[in-house]
């Protein structure tokens, strides 16, 4: 039911999920958290291979799923170790805080470090094309099914001996690259860390934060649908 | 180590065996003594692709590991096997999309801009966008297209001479592949339908160059010789001046290992419930539907073919242990060769379409034939019987020459050195068939004829070839027989090898291809 109420908002294409299907449970996902529309798009993306999950925001959530991650206690790492241990999987929007404009905010140590402690492998998960699909100051999805993806990333396996701040950067540059391939595309998005110097569109400079929010909120360019004749 | 394969001796409780007849799976109840050869199981599918193939990547057979050959500023080609080899799943990305996605990874850590991707199609037809993305998932399609990821095309005026035959013949190859710095070979092998070629260029040759190579003539030649020493030997490890090859092969299970069609490769004596289930359930829907529903039925029970193994590394030594681990899944022995044989061709499950009457005796004569064991299960002067419907019917994109070789050729003659002196000639100048060759995703013209040439030496061997619920006048044209049923086409068979010939059945078509080669 959920998965048709998506379907019939947005048009959502899954990627990678293979790797998460080889694996057996449970995993922790650490994904960006540009919208609300993410937590339900990434059940739905599982549904078939997890089949327990809980989600945690790293930012506390207002309202009444703020009270029940409360009575919870969600936001424990012990909590969340002995949920883990019994096969059940975690979503972490792992962001310290929620950017305006939809971009990747530095994520939290505590994933990593969740990881560390019981050995459970992290996927990186990018979400792309969310914010633009539901901005905050909108209550109903965006007309017209916009596109959004789920990227999953191959899990990484962290051990007793690493180091959290090391490993939340290999998630976030994980997260990157697969934001990067909206406009990059899938071997540019690989192909650009590469560099010594990373290409930034403004010299050295942060974009203004109106650039950013105007290319958050873009409609794509690019066929939407498959030309028949090709 | 999977159960190893036997010889079933029929006998008054053997329950009715299955037979492939092009779309319909038949129950058929083989003569009292006959043999039954079973192949031997598959073996269980590797779990961790991703890890299996990292670690064929970065440990790999005589040559340095893949990153280290990636430089950036290269000029580097990744070849892979186009639809001649399975889709190897209809859900999760196809085996050569896994492996490639982890080559293109390493590429681009290495900081690698001029990458192509170039389907090794031969003589075969060239993919469709829409095949391409099939095989290569959306992300690394879009990645390349249009430009940089396409199929070879053997007519292209940019090939490059890279030898020559034994006649003198320039080995004209891939432009692009010649002039690369690495060229890194995506194989996909079953243990049938695996073409043999230590050399990946073998794939990506001209059509003069293929036209000498394939020819009849050439073909006799080699089989009387029977070792013969390949021009391409050389062209193994290195294409050309400069262009050094890294392969990565991939072998997989030779039947689909998917749930609902997992009872037709098992021994019917232990059938489960679910399994007796299922086969009454696809005898029942092949009786109530359609020719084309049941093509359709064919390919939702194909489900997925399992990876055995990965092997990466220097060409001339990671293509002995892939035969090698092939090898294992042969039939097993039988004592000596039967007077008659039962063969069924399948529809390969994956195309969407029936096979046409010339591909469909290719495929039985040439490669069921010759590929499910070491030596012909068959005397020589013996019978075939093939369980095929031969229905005239050609794909009207992909089949032009066959149309014509069909229509112009086999009514002529079905002799092959008479067809090869002919008619060879007129099809490969014909600038239409280059055409739709080159615009239209259809076969080259000379596919045909290699086909025709690739059953000859089993119509040389045989004494009868028999077509169980073969079209009428296409069994003929072939130069075949047709028979209703087993029992008609016995009887048939009585004549030359008497009444109580030894019957041997071949279970179960090892064939996985799902275009022909």
């Amino acid at each position: 039911m959920a998965g048709l109420a998506i379907r019939l908002a947005v048009t959502p294409s899954v990627h990678g999920l293979e790797h998460v299907k080889e694996q057996g449970g449970p995993f922790i996902f650490v994904a960006n958290h540009p919208s609300e529309l993410d937590e339900a798009l990434v059940r739905n993306a599982l549904r078939s291979v997890v089949p327990r999950l809980v989600s945690v925001a790293v930012e506390p959530r207002g309202g009444i799923r703020g009270l029940v991650d409360q009575a919870l206690s969600l936001r424990s790492a012990s909590r969340l170790s002995a949920l883990l241990k019994s096969g059940t999987s975690v979503l972490l929007f792992a962001e310290t805080t929620r950017t305006g404009d939809g971009s990747l905010a530095p994520l939290d140590l505590g994933a990593a470090a969740l990881g560390i402690r019981t050995g459970v492998p992290l996927v990186p998960v990018a979400l792309l094309g969310t914010f633009r699909a539901l901005p905050p100051w909108r209550l109903t999805v965006e007309p017209g099914r916009p596109r959004v993806s789920v990227l999953f990333s191959r899990p990484i396996r962290a051990g007793s001996g690493d180091e959290s701040s090391a490993v939340t950067e290999s998630i976030a540059q994980a997260i990157e690259v697969g934001l990067a391939e909206e406009s990059r595309g899938w071997y540019g998005a690989r192909r650009s860390p590469a560099d010594v110097v990373v290409p930034r569109e403004t010299e050295g400079q942060p974009e203004a934060g109106w650039r950013r929010m105007w290319k958050a909120t873009a409609t794509p360019t690019g066929p939407t649908r498959r030309r028949v004749w090709q | 180590m999977s159960r190893p394969g036997f010889v079933l001796s029929v006998d008054a409780q053997t329950p009715p065996l299955v037979v492939f007849q092009g779309e319909k799976v038949l129950l058929e109840r083989l003569p009292v003594d006959a043999s039954v050869l079973y192949p031997p199981e598959a073996l269980q599918g590797i779990r961790s692709l991703d890890e299996a193939i990292s670690r064929a990547l970065d440990a790999p057979v005589d040559s340095e590991p893949l990153r280290a050959l990636l430089k950036r500023g290269s000029r580097v080609t990744i070849v892979f096997e186009d639809l001649s080899q399975p889709v190897t799943s209809r859900t999760a990305p196809d085996v050569r999309q896994r492996v490639i996605e982890l080559v293109l990874e390493r590429a681009a850590a290495a900081g690698v801009d001029d990458v192509e991707l170039i389907a090794a199609t031969g003589l075969r037809r060239r993919l469709t966008a829409h095949d391409l993305q099939r095989v290569l998932g959306e992300r690394v399609y879009a990645s390349f297209a249009p430009d940089h990821v396409r199929s070879h095309d053997a007519e292209d005026e940019n090939l490059q001479v890279v030898g020559e035959l034994a006649d003198g013949t320039p080995i004209e190859v891939n432009g692009r592949v010649a002039s690369s710095d690495l060229v890194i070979s995506v194989r996909l092998a079953t243990a049938v339908g695996n073409e043999g070629a230590a050399a990946v260029a073998t794939k990506l040759i001209g059509a003069k160059t293929a036209r000498a190579r394939g020819s009849f003539a050439v073909r006799t030649a080699a089989a009387a010789a029977e070792i013969s020493t390949d021009a391409f030997d050389d062209l193994v490890d290195t294409i050309g001046d400069k262009a050094q090859v890294f392969t990565v092969d991939v072998t997989l299970t030779p039947e689909p290992t998917g749930p609902a069609s997992a009872f037709l490769s098992k021994r019917e004596r232990e059938w489960s419930l679910t399994d007796r289930a299922l086969s009454a359930g696809l005898q029942a829907a092949t009786r109530i539907l359609p020719a084309r529903a049941r093509i359709g039925l064919a390919q939702v029970s194909g489900v997925g073919y399992g990876v055995t193994s990965v092997v990466a590394g220097k060409p001339s030594s990671v293509h002995p242990l892939t035969e090698a681990f092939l090898a294992q899944q042969q039939v097993a022995q039988f004592d000596r060769p039967a007077d008659v044989a039962l063969f069924g061709i399948p529809n390969p499950g994956t195309i969407g379409s029936s096979l046409n009457p010339v591909t469909a005796a290719a495929l039985g004569l040439g490669q069921i034939f010759n590929g499910a064991t070491a030596e012909p299960v068959v005397r020589a002067g013996g019978t075939a019987i093939f369980y095929h419907p031969l229905t005239p019917w050609f794909h009207p994109l992909h089949d032009p020459a066959y149309i014509d070789f069909f229509a112009e050729v086999l009514t002529q003659s079905t002799d092959p050195a008479v067809i090869s002196e002919q008619f060879e000639e007129k099809f490969a100048a014909d600038p239409w068939y280059r055409h739709v060759y080159q615009t239209s995703s259809s076969n080259h013209a000379l596919h045909p004829f290699h086909a025709w040439y690739s059953a000859a030496p089993a119509i040389a061997h045989l004494g009868e070839i028999i077509f169980v619920g073969g079209d009428h006048g296409s069994t003929r044209r072939l130069g075949f027989k047709s028979a209703s049923t087993l029992a008609d086409a016995l009887e048939m068979a009585s004549g030359s090898v008497g009444l109580a010939p030894a019957i041997t059945y071949v279970h179960g078509a090892p064939v996985s291809i799902s275009e022909v080669s």
